[in-house]
């Protein structure tokens, strides 16, 4: 499957429409999601024949792309059923019901019989809520060779992030800045829309060639 | 819900993470790339070490920490899973089940 085709087919997903600020919960727009995809596979092999885990999954739209670019399973686990009948709906949409599957829960408390190849994750930004972002981390590096992660972009954000990755037994082997648009659907935003930087993380645990 | 993904998942309760049981009650096929595959529906998920049940409603694996589970409308929906299900789902789980049983 090619970028474009991976981008339009993405695209036509159901997107979650209202959000839980307590949450922090920002959609991937579909062109970064099948982008940050695209170059996990292409680069480096961390999509296809894998385990892939979509930590806060949302409407489900790393899990479906990687079902898309050929993961052996993914799965999504979101603590909001709404957002996973959604991803239940794209999957079905999209034909990916065989190889991925949902899970209700707490990204803290997930366990697993034995560790998985790859993580994918927009987590929450932990701007309102301290840490939110680091507990979605935590957990990724425990559980997953790679992982790639999306975190505010930024210095001083960078440096806290290297340490933190470091403290958590990872390391940072890439980080690619996106522009992330963010429509207005809190009330506390006063634009219509505005861009914000995002970086994406490729985290390596001590499994990791 | 798909029969494998029990083969990945572990119990989330904190200090268990103990291999899950599952019990299917309702299932269906479904084509995908020429193939048929097993979707659940409803079934019941029950940790040997910690004994605690987890439902399956509607396709998706709730596996939620007990806080989350005691009130609004989570309990209601695993309420009414349980009335659902009473005469399939073991009288030790219907009567005194963790986090919480059917109202007597």
């Amino acid at each position: 499957m090619r970028l474009k085709d991976l981008e339009i087919t993405l695209q036509s997903m159901e997107r979650i429409s209202d959000y839980d600020i307590s949450l922090e919960q920002y959609p991937t727009p579909a062109t970064i999601a099948a982008a940050v995809l695209f170059s996990a596979e292409m680069d480096h092999g961390d999509i296809g024949g894998k385990l892939v885990f979509d930590l806060g999954c949302g409407d489900g739209i790393f899990a479906i792309g990687a079902a898309l670019l050929g993961a052996k399973k993914a799965v999504g686990i979101d603590v909001q059923s709404k957002a996973l009948k959604a991803s239940q709906r794209n999957s079905n949409l999209l034909g990916t019901e065989d190889t991925t599957d949902w899970v209700l829960g707490d990204v803290a408390d997930l366990a697993l019989k034995a560790p998985i190849d790859t993580v994918l994750s927009n987590p929450p930004f932990g701007v309102k809520k301290r840490g939110a972002d680091l507990r979605f981390l935590r957990k990724a590096i425990s559980i997953a060779r790679v992982t790639y992660s999306m975190h505010l972009s930024g210095e001083k954000n960078r440096v806290f992030l290297r340490n933190a990755v470091e403290d958590l037994g990872g390391v940072v082997t890439q980080i690619e800045r996106f522009e992330f648009p963010i429509p207005r659907i809190y009330k506390f935003h006063r634009k219509e829309r505005h861009m914000i930087r995002v970086d994406l993380y490729r985290i390596c645990n001590a499994d990791c060639e | 819900m798909k029969r494998w993904l029990m083969d990945i998942l572990a119990c989330p309760a904190p200090e268990c993470k103990n291999e899950l049981h599952l019990e299917v009650y309702k299932s269906h096929m479904v084509e995908s790339d020429g193939e048929d595959v097993e979707e659940i529906d409803e079934a019941l998920i029950t940790c040997p070490k910690c004994d605690r049940w987890y439902p399956v409603i509607d396709g998706i694996a709730c596996m939620l920490p007990d806080d989350l589970r005691m009130t609004g409308k989570q309990r209601i929906e695993e309420e009414a899973f349980l009335e659902r299900w009473k005469d399939k789902v073991a009288p030790n789980i219907l009567n005194n089940g963790i986090p919480f049983g059917v109202k007597p």
